[in-house]
């Protein structure tokens, strides 16, 4: 901390010091708060709730795949499962913290959203150059409409579950708070159809399925930013 | 120090468990330094006051989100920055409304004009919203660097970047005056 403190002028901090509430209004607060007060559970530990969300996504990944097949999954070679879907694992851990932060007030801030998306995205992006081969693909838009469809389906659904999810917090920066579901119920998505979509090719993934993952955390941060949306659920 | 903290860690838990006593105990140790937060932001008492009535009642409704064994004042600061940026978007769409319906909108000025420490007012005015924050946070409510970034959702890096920035605007201020 720069020797700030002791250099500057900075006497003008003290004459707020002086500055007190209204007694009167202090109780009618206080009376006001002990008439609504009933008990209530405290939030979980942070590694409950972050173990609680990966959980739900994993679960919900598998379950939201289970209609359309496993595709993917039984077209991929061993390599490219434990790379692929590791990758997705992590960054899926990656947002459950990034989440638990979000809405907890006052958490320690560990990585910024932005961080945490743009990172999930470059790491997306390289293991879909790496795993996949960079050929062009008869019928690119025909095949690919139906992946970015299923995509964002998904992705809807998982952000409505995300957000039943976080309203039991109280997310102090709801556009933030927005982004980070989004990107997380967007990974949902690229899950999904990581797991149904059994078309190898690199620029097939790289716009069709990484582009759920960007419309659904542009979509969750502009839904964020009405904030009403994530306004905590009242426990009076 | 330790023992302030432990204490309304204690009162918090207790609040949670709908101790009637634990939460005006609450309001009495901790309303003066989130309104002086206020009231160094908005410069105007009775919207001080307004801004410490709408925090205690998310307060109450998010009480359920303070995890015990971590500290109580970055909780409580994040739910209060939370309260007055809400309260500046609202008033700002009010007061293009009122423009809109060519009625004078209220100025920041003449809120200002109403209190009687100008010093402050004028101290703060170079510094963008950020800077401003940080250094209300950390001067007139006396919290740590650690504590100041909780509260305001980023690295302790980061507050030390604005305070430093913060204090060098003011010296050129200071040193122009």
């Amino acid at each position: 901390m720069p020797n700030e403190r002791d250099d500057m002028r900075l006497g003008a901090f003290d004459s707020i010091q002086l500055e007190m509430p209204d007694a009167d209004h202090l109780a009618s607060i206080a009376a006001q708060m002990q008439s609504s007060l009933r008990p209530v559970r405290p939030f979980p530990s942070r590694p409950a709730v972050v173990a609680l969300s990966f959980l739900l996504f994993a679960v919900f990944a598998v379950a939201a795949a289970m209609p359309f097949g496993y595709g993917g999954f039984h077209r991929f070679q061993a390599v490219q499962r434990m790379l692929d879907y590791g990758v997705v694992a992590v960054l899926a851990l990656l947002f459950s913290i990034s989440l638990d932060q979000q809405i907890v007030p006052g958490s320690k801030a560990r990585m910024s959203p932005s961080t945490a998306i743009l990172t999930s995205l470059a790491a997306l992006c390289a293991v879909t150059l790496l795993l996949f081969p960079q050929v062009a693909m008869r019928d690119f838009v025909a095949r690919g409409v139906p992946c970015l469809r299923l995509g964002l389906i998904v992705s809807a659904v998982g952000g409505v579950v995300g957000w039943v999810f976080a309203r039991k917090g109280y997310a102090t920066s709801p556009a933030r708070a927005g982004a980070v579901l989004g990107s997380f119920a967007g990974l949902a998505g690229v899950a999904v159809l990581a797991l149904h979509c059994a078309i190898q090719n690199g620029p097939h993934v790289l716009l069709w399925h990484l582009g759920t993952y960007v419309i659904a955390a542009v979509t969750g941060a502009l839904i964020g930013l009405r904030r009403r949306f994530l306004r905590t659920k009242t426990h009076p | 120090m330790k023992e302030e903290a432990d204490e309304l860690e204690s009162l918090m838990r207790r609040y949670q468990q709908s101790d009637r006593e634990a939460a005006s105990r609450l309001v009495e140790s901790l309303s003066a330094q989130v309104f002086r937060f206020f009231l160094a932001q908005v410069r105007d008492r009775s919207r001080a006051e307004d801004l410490l009535q709408d925090f205690w009642l998310r307060v109450h409704h998010a009480r359920r989100t303070y995890r015990a064994g971590e500290p109580v004042l970055p909780w409580i600061y994040a739910i209060a920055r939370r309260t007055q940026i809400d309260d500046f978007r609202r008033r700002t769409r009010v007061s293009r409304h009122e423009w809109q319906s060519e009625t004078l909108p209220e100025t920041a000025a003449s809120a200002a004009d109403q209190d009687d420490s100008p010093a402050l007012d004028d101290l703060l005015k170079p510094l963008p919203a950020s800077q401003r924050e940080v250094l209300i946070l950390l001067k007139v409510n006396g919290l740590s660097l650690e504590e100041t970034a909780r509260a305001t959702g980023t690295s302790v890096g980061a507050v030390k970047q604005k305070a430093h920035r913060a204090y060098n605007t003011l010296r050129k201020v200071l040193g122009g005056s």
